[in-house]
């Protein structure tokens, strides 16, 4: 009788949490000729490839910290697949997408990728959002000799020349870096004081960002360091305002960003500051809009808050799309690093004629297509994308081109608002 | 500087101590060591959002509503769990190991019911920053340091003061002889959960419109908040309070005259340093003894 209870009461447990819940957000849905995968599911079976398919093996981070970008990118791929599958495949091919949450942790993509490798279930693989994840795993995938692009902006993955299996459709922060030193210049700036993630990412374009600073004449005032997992900043924040900087340059992960900007703004700093990337939707959201102003940031592309606000055709025709498939907008700009990652694969497919690993390799450095955000080239050799970015600046939820801002009185209208001289 | 670090050290350690009040709660009072106590402050902030963002309820009845909730769920967790446990005799290791199951179950149904999006928790002040001597800090932060000490004392004033608190503190010490004497001790560990429960649930609601609402949002704030426990000596509430004081004094300044890198391996440090010099903690409290 007391077991009984026992697991009555575990149960009303378990229904007292599902009772206070949100009206659950409807989970993306992906349309594929196959059954759908389950997110977490374990790669099992000895499948091999068929002719018929063309099977992709994603290893993103769909759950924990740093979720929202892995779930933006799953879905951009899903939506990718979505088109490409309706316009005839890979050569004929329907593609077939299995998802794996990695939930953060860089050995579980390890497993992931390992397990994907043996059981020999992918025709490709796309990686994760976290550049930890796919500097842990590309050795292994390159080893297989097995077709790859990754989703993360880490330099330091790419930086490995004989990872030739490896490509990226997504910015390459350390090719940023430079061009936020020349923005930040171009603002009128003369000092800034860097906050960086520990993480790879973070802590890499960091160091490039510095490294471009020194060269360019730009003062570091201070760089303070912060886990991925903090929740409080008022000592780096304190630290940082100490030196009172022109600027500060943000070089954090995920779930850091936004608690960040709210710290930093409720601790008396309005002024400018600039983002290693866009500060996405989801960004917006944990910091306030109210604290989410003049945000400077160079990137290929920008988060749109509606369909309509997108002027440029190629992306507003993809925002139209994911807006049919998921109801609303991407809240991280990950959707589109999925989106172009299919796109060039495609295209590469279409170029080699063949769906085999080595031939959409070769072809791969054929690829110059129009990406989401601009010209996605890989016939340079470097395996990358892009190389040319804009700069925009966050004002009112709005993402406006700097020139553009700058011309037209903004920068006046934030001296005025801030009250600051600079 | 100095006064810019310490106000938001004392911030952050009223944080850390409003947790630490959780555990040193349910140890003073059950003799037990629980690690869901991170994950009930996520699940009360998510009760929170629930009922204050989503279900626009006003602040006042939304708090009083999460904290309901935390506390039922509090004794749900004790019957059908905890109690469940000790009824079969089971060394104590085993009652932790629960808590440590129950905290995964709690991070894995609140991330399947809400997602992996953090959410927007809606400042609760009309004002969003206070400033005090000069310093500038959010409303709720300054709340969480008031909350935190107000709720010491009455903690300290329940468990030692009232009949219950007695009770609840025998029955902790000596099951046997407190039902001896009367003591319903499976209703005195229930009330106890179910207390902490909710104090963590006041936490959530707090640290909510701080930091967002997500799935791991208690899990890094529990362990400090346990750490804090530990130094100022565990099962004691004046200790909790202190100790998380402590801790977030010791990595507020670490990060703002030395580095935000090594702000956690200081923290952790000082838990270990105390874990073998003074395991009793700066109270004093003989926790050790009786694990």
């Amino acid at each position: 009788m007391k077991k009984i209870l026992s697991i009555l009461l575990v149960l009303m447990l378990l229904l007292s949490i599902t009772a206070c819940a949100a009206p659950k957000t409807e989970e993306p849905k992906t349309e594929e000729p196959s059954k759908q995968q389950p997110e977490t599911k374990e790669p099992e079976g000895e499948e091999e490839p068929s002719g018929e398919t063309f099977r992709i093996s994603t290893y993103l981070q769909l759950s924990g910290s740093n979720a929202e970008a892995g779930n933006n990118a799953k879905n951009g791929i899903d939506l990718a697949v979505k088109y490409i599958n309706e316009n005839g495949g890979f050569n004929g091919a329907q593609v077939v997408v299995d998802h794996y949450d990695t939930t953060g942790s860089t050995e579980e993509a390890v497993k992931i990728v390992q397990k994907v490798l043996e059981n020999k279930s992918a025709d490709a693989i796309i990686g994760s959002v976290n550049s930890n994840e796919v500097s842990a795993c590309i050795s292994y995938i390159n080893e297989a000799e097995l077709y790859n692009f990754g989703l993360g902006t880490s330099a330091t993955w790419m930086e490995d020349q004989s990872m030739i299996w490896t490509f990226r459709a997504s910015a390459n922060n350390n090719r940023i870096a430079p061009l936020d030193v020349d923005m930040i210049l171009e603002l009128g700036y003369d000092t800034v004081a860097i906050i960086s993630g520990t993480d790879d990412t973070g802590s890499s374009t960091a160091t490039a960002f510095e490294k471009a600073c020194a060269e360019k004449g730009l003062t570091v005032t201070t760089r303070q360091e912060c886990d991925t997992a903090d929740t409080d900043f008022s000592g780096q924040i304190t630290q940082i305002l100490a030196t009172d900087p022109d600027t500060i340059f943000m070089s954090l992960i995920g779930d850091t960003f936004g608690p960040f900007v709210k710290q930093l703004r409720n601790m008396g700093y309005n002024g400018m500051l600039a983002c290693k990337e866009c500060f996405s939707t989801a960004y917006q959201e944990v910091a306030g809009y109210e604290n989410s102003n003049y945000i400077a940031f160079v990137y290929p592309y920008v988060p749109y808050n509606s369909v309509e606000e997108c002027t440029i055709p190629y992306m507003r025709s993809m925002l139209e799309k994911y807006y049919a498939e998921y109801g609303k907008c991407p809240t991280h700009e990950s959707a589109y690093r999925g989106w172009d990652t299919m796109m060039a694969m495609w295209e590469a497919s279409k170029i080699a004629g063949s769906n085999e690993s080595d031939a959409l390799r070769e072809a791969t450095h054929k690829v110059k297509i129009d990406g989401l955000g601009g010209t996605l080239d890989y016939t340079k050799g470097d395996r990358e994308g892009y190389s040319a970015f804009n700069s925009f600046v966050l004002v009112d939820g709005q993402n406006i081109l700097l020139d553009e801002w700058l011309s037209s009185g903004g920068y006046e209208a934030y001296k005025t608002a801030t009250g600051r001289d600079r | 500087m100095f006064k810019i670090l310490l106000i938001n050290g004392l911030i952050i350690g009223g944080v850390y101590g409003l947790i630490a009040l959780g555990y040193s709660l349910i140890y003073r009072a059950s003799g037990l060591m629980s690690f869901a106590q991170g994950d009930m402050i996520t699940l009360g902030a998510y009760l929170g959002l629930t009922f204050y963002s989503i279900l626009r309820l006003p602040f006042f009845l939304s708090f009083i509503l999460t904290f309901a909730c935390a506390f039922i769920v509090g004794v749900l967790l004790e019957k059908g769990v905890i109690r469940a446990l000790l009824n079969k005799s089971v060394l104590p290791i085993y009652i932790v190991l629960a808590t440590i199951a129950i905290s995964y179950i709690i991070q894995n149904a609140t991330q399947a019911l809400f997602g992996t999006t953090t959410l927007r928790f809606p400042q609760v002040f009309s004002t969003a920053t206070l400033t005090i001597s000069g310093i500038t800090a959010q409303t709720e932060a300054f709340a969480c340091l008031v909350i935190s000490l107000a709720l010491m004392f009455l903690l300290h004033l329940f468990m030692t003061k009232t009949k219950f608190g007695t009770a609840m503190r025998s029955a902790a010490m000596d099951p046997l002889a407190a039902e001896s004497c009367g003591i319903n001790t499976s209703m005195s560990t229930g009330i106890t959960w179910a207390l902490a429960a909710a104090i963590a649930s006041i936490a959530g609601m707090l640290l909510g419109p701080m930091y967002g609402v997500y799935t791991t949002l208690g899990s890094v704030v529990g362990r400090k908040g346990f750490a804090g426990a530990v130094v100022g000596g565990y099962g004691n509430m004046y200790g909790a309070m202190v100790g998380g004081i402590i801790l977030g004094l010791v990595e507020t300044f670490v990060a703002g005259y030395w580095t935000g890198t090594y702000k956690n391996l200081i923290a952790y440090a000082i838990l270990i340093l105390f874990l073998f010099v003074k395991p009793t903690g700066i109270f004093n409290e003989k926790a050790i003894q009786d694990v």
